[in-house]
């Protein structure tokens, strides 16, 4: 008996690591395929007896892109757009949040709400033809302004709700005791709620800033021109540039788009995953 | 309860606290709605002379008696519905694993995220060039390998194209939903399987009337959410067939784009934009719904 369960736990043992390397694989190869493709000559890259390694540690492709001074402006771009939206959704969020918490009550709460949950809801596609019109009337058509505003639109309501439901989990005890010491409602925010919301804030933020970060529909539909362009776009056009495909340059450009997303995922997992089941499970 | 005589009375300065996002989304997310549905009302053509006219719901009409319309619904419904079936299945087998304990569990919950947290641009190209028919890696692996005799075009011939765009949308979302589940599952206590293993249930009967029935409500939440995604996709479309061959991947937000910023048809394309808008307001209602019953 003891040694037939013995037994059976080595297969087991054996069935879940098989299944982990699967996943494994499943998941990291398509990605590896492109990082090494980045480092390939062209020649290695469309022969037709396949290398599956570069032969040499080729950057040509990743000077190239860079030397471009427009790929640079674009990274820029991308930058200044992303952390702006999400510095806007953050103060917005939080305050919003704070208000949506089990700290308050207010007229209209439940209407409030459920309009936020609404917006969550709403799919880029169905605002962005009036939005090309109305951008441009107001002028800020084809401006890092116009899409910083139109994706913080978008990234808001999910923060709030996140943040909403974080905040509730704060117990009362500690809102009465900074009434107590005689702490106005935004004292007990700033004072109480958000030095013990580390954890929370950072989730939200990340998630925010990863919608931001990978916002596509947005930036291709208002954004033209080099001075508003992000990341994404500048490289989704590489595919129909001219001059055919550049598989190389792509894998290269995809990489560098990629290590930020790479680096959060080894060092932040825990908000990440906090974030992503929060906003699906607390609903 | 003590909450309810101390601090329960509406503070006025709650509204104060509101008023910057309400404002937000009342000026670009409400407002561009309501705007979108007045031009779908109306025959309004940037792209002809015709003056823009009121026509009621004649472009809806004109959708729906479209055959190209229906058959970018029809391979909507197909795409939401097959990407959602494998991205659930796997999904939960993904979870269940994830539950046991084995070395590097960490290293590889952090691995399953990047899928899910890449630029959709990223994942798109990434895909292209390992299915691109001439010198993809997969044909030629298949080639070596002698499965295949000669290379498959994955994304150029009609019918495979659409499979494969759904794959690449399971491979992008399963781990969302594999997370989530095992969120999910981690809810669910330990004592039900040493009850039901001392009934004498085995690993079947245990997934099949503990695990399932128990998880129902964090996947029902994943499941609207998912779907609500699926339905408005675009940026993987947009990037790897731009809905071609021959329209045969063409989804409706491809579809509506096209019309409305391509073609520059304002009124039709509003029309197409409103349904996705409605499609995923029905299920926010559905949405809200769970949401509020399991307060």
């Amino acid at each position: 008996m003891m040694v037939g369960n013995a037994r059976k736990n080595k297969i087991k043992q054996l069935i879940i690591y098989l299944c982990a390397v699967v996943i494994f694989f499943y998941t990291v190869l398509p990605i590896v395929w492109i990082v090494l493709t980045s480092f390939k000559t062209r020649d290695e890259i469309f022969s037709s007896t396949s290398h599956i390694l570069p032969s040499s540690f080729y950057l040509e492709n990743y000077t190239s892109m860079l030397g471009k001074s427009a790929y640079g402006y674009y990274f820029i771009n991308s930058i200044i757009v992303s952390l702006c939206a999400t510095t806007i959704v953050m103060v917005f969020a939080i305050l919003s949040g704070y208000s949506f918490s089990a700290a308050f009550v207010f007229k209209g709460k439940n209407v409030s709400m459920i309009f936020i949950i609404i917006a969550r809801m709403v799919p880029e596609i169905a605002v962005i033809i009036p939005m090309y019109f109305f951008l441009q009337k107001v002028g800020l058509f084809d401006t890092k302004t116009g899409i910083t505003i139109m994706i913080a639109a978008m990234a808001y309501p999910l923060a709030t709700w996140l943040l909403k439901s974080f905040f509730d989990d704060i117990p009362s005890s500690l809102y009465d005791a900074g009434k107590i010491d005689g702490c106005n409602s935004f004292q007990i925010l700033l004072k109480i709620v958000l030095p013990i919301s580390g954890p929370s804030i950072s989730s939200t933020l990340i998630i925010s800033f990863l919608t931001v970060w990978n916002s596509f529909l947005i930036p291709l539909t208002f954004a033209k021109s080099i001075k508003a362009k992000t990341f994404p776009i500048a490289i989704s056009e590489l595919a129909y540039s001219e001059f055919g495909v550049s598989w190389g340059n792509i894998s290269a450009l995809s990489v560098i788009a990629v290590i930020p997303m790479f680096l959060l995922g080894i060092f932040a997992q825990k908000y990440i995953i906090a974030g992503l089941t929060g906003g699906a499970e607390k609903g | 309860m003590d909450m309810k005589e101390t601090a329960r009375k509406t503070q006025p300065i709650v509204y104060a606290y509101l008023a910057p996002g309400i404002l937000l989304i009342v000026c670009f997310l409400v407002v561009p709605i309501i705007q979108g549905f007045i031009y779908s009302l109306y025959n309004y053509n940037l792209a002809s002379t015709a003056p823009k006219k009121f026509i009621g719901f004649k472009n809806f009409l004109n959708l729906v008696n479209d055959s190209k319309y229906i058959q970018t619904f029809g391979q909507t419904v197909f795409f939401v519905a097959f990407a959602l079936f494998f991205e659930f299945l796997l999904g939960f087998l993904f979870a269940l694993l994830l539950k046991q304990d084995f070395v590097g569990k960490q290293f590889l919950r952090g691995i399953m995220l990047l899928p899910w947290m890449m630029p959709q641009v990223v994942t798109a190209f990434t895909w292209s060039w390992i299915l691109n028919g001439t010198s993809g890696v997969l044909n030629q692996i298949l080639l070596k390998m002698g499965i295949i005799t000669k290379n498959i075009e994955w994304l150029s011939t009609p019918g495979l194209a659409l499979c494969v765009i759904t794959f690449i949308d399971v491979w992008t979302f399963t781990p969302f939903v594999t997370l989530v589940l095992y969120a999910g599952l981690q809810g669910i206590s330990q004592q039900l399987y040493e009850a039901a293993t001392i009934d004498g249930a085995g690993v079947f009967q245990q997934i099949f009337h503990i695990t399932m029935p128990m998880l129902k409500s964090s996947a029902s939440v994943a499941f609207l959410m998912r779907s609500m995604m699926a339905i408005r996709t675009f940026d993987s479309v947009w990037i790897i067939t731009r809905g071609g061959p021959a329209g045969t991947t063409e989804l409706l937000g491809t579809y509506a784009y096209k019309k409305g910023l391509i073609g520059f048809n304002i009124g039709i394309g509003s029309a197409a934009t409103t349904i996705i808008f409605f499609l995923s307001l029905l299920m926010s209602l559905r949405f809200i719904g769970v949401v509020l019953k399991k307060k």
